[in-house]
């Protein structure tokens, strides 16, 4: 049953890199989760507030707005939404980080990321279970 | 296509720069049933289509060293002319389109491409693409005694 509902899960992927967004679309939808993509922060907020988004999957470095920036408006629009950042970085502000439920550099997102959104969504679902 | 249903495992040469995508297509690749073989750069592309052999070639025109994409086009159709060679870019200038017609790729896709897609691309490219003719070996010796009674006949004629 949480497997079912892992898999129907509505992924909000942001990134200004269009190579990266289309692998991570691909590679999210070849294990059954909807994916949503944005070139941008705004645009990825808009999205949110019109779609039901059970996770977030955001880039830090981004123009206009970063992932911090993102994080923040995110949190007020869906506080409930678990937010994963990703950065080819790893010196990522601490501001930052605290802001977003988990952080993975971008060579490891292949492995990294499955796991991640399978464990902040168990953890959603069972906080709507309680 | 359901997992159950994965055809015979293609071999693919994956070549990206980036190592977020060449993971995350790899990945991707490789559930969809297809065996990857990834490199990051035109060097490690180069020892792999020397030493191992492939169905099809992902190649990204554009890694850090103008050209890379094409020599790694030109290096599998030298060594393996029968493998699909799939040209990444993401810019279609003129110059390259040119230079992969007559490099004879077999695509050039064009970003952003739809990776989601990328599967099944291959697998039509590779259903669509005629077998090579294969030239069989014959003996001098055999084509003679093949052909002596026609030879025989016209001589006699």
């Amino acid at each position: 049953m949480v497997h079912e509902a892992l898999q129907s899960a509505v992924l909000l992927c942001i990134d200004d890199n269009q190579d990266v967004l289309d692998c991570e679309r691909a590679f999210l939808e070849t294990f059954g989760y909807t994916v949503l993509t944005s070139l941008s922060g705004k645009n990825g907020l808009e999205l949110a507030s019109i779609h039901s988004v059970d996770i977030v999957i955001v880039d830090y470095v981004m123009p206009d707005m970063n992932g911090q920036e993102f994080a923040i408006e995110m949190r007020r629009l869906r506080p409930q939404a678990p937010i994963i950042m990703l950065s080819a970085l790893t010196d990522i502000p601490k501001q930052a980080l605290k802001l977003v439920d988990a952080f993975i550099t971008k060579d490891h997102l292949s492995s990294q990321l499955l796991p991640m959104i399978a464990q902040l969504h168990e953890t959603v679902l069972a906080g709507y279970d309680a | 296509m359901t997992s159950h249903e994965r055809p015979a495992a293609h071999k693919v040469l994956l070549v990206d720069d980036d190592n977020a995508v060449r993971e995350m297509m790899t990945v991707t690749l490789e559930h969809k049933g297809f065996e990857v073989i990834a490199a990051a750069n035109v060097s490690e592309a180069l020892r792999f289509i020397t030493t191992q052999n492939f169905d099809v070639l992902i190649t990204d025109l554009h890694m850090p060293n103008p050209g890379d994409g094409f020599t790694v086009v030109s290096a599998m159709r030298h060594s393996q002319p029968h493998a699909l060679t799939l040209l990444v870019s993401g810019y279609p200038d003129v110059q390259s389109a040119m230079d992969t017609i007559l490099l004879e790729a077999d695509e050039v896709i064009v970003k952003p491409f739809g990776v989601r897609r990328l599967p099944e691309l291959i697998r039509e490219k590779l259903l669509a693409r005629k077998p090579a003719p294969r030239l069989e070996k014959e003996r001098v010796g055999a084509i003679l005694q093949r052909c002596m009674p026609v030879v025989i006949q016209d001589w006699l004629e």
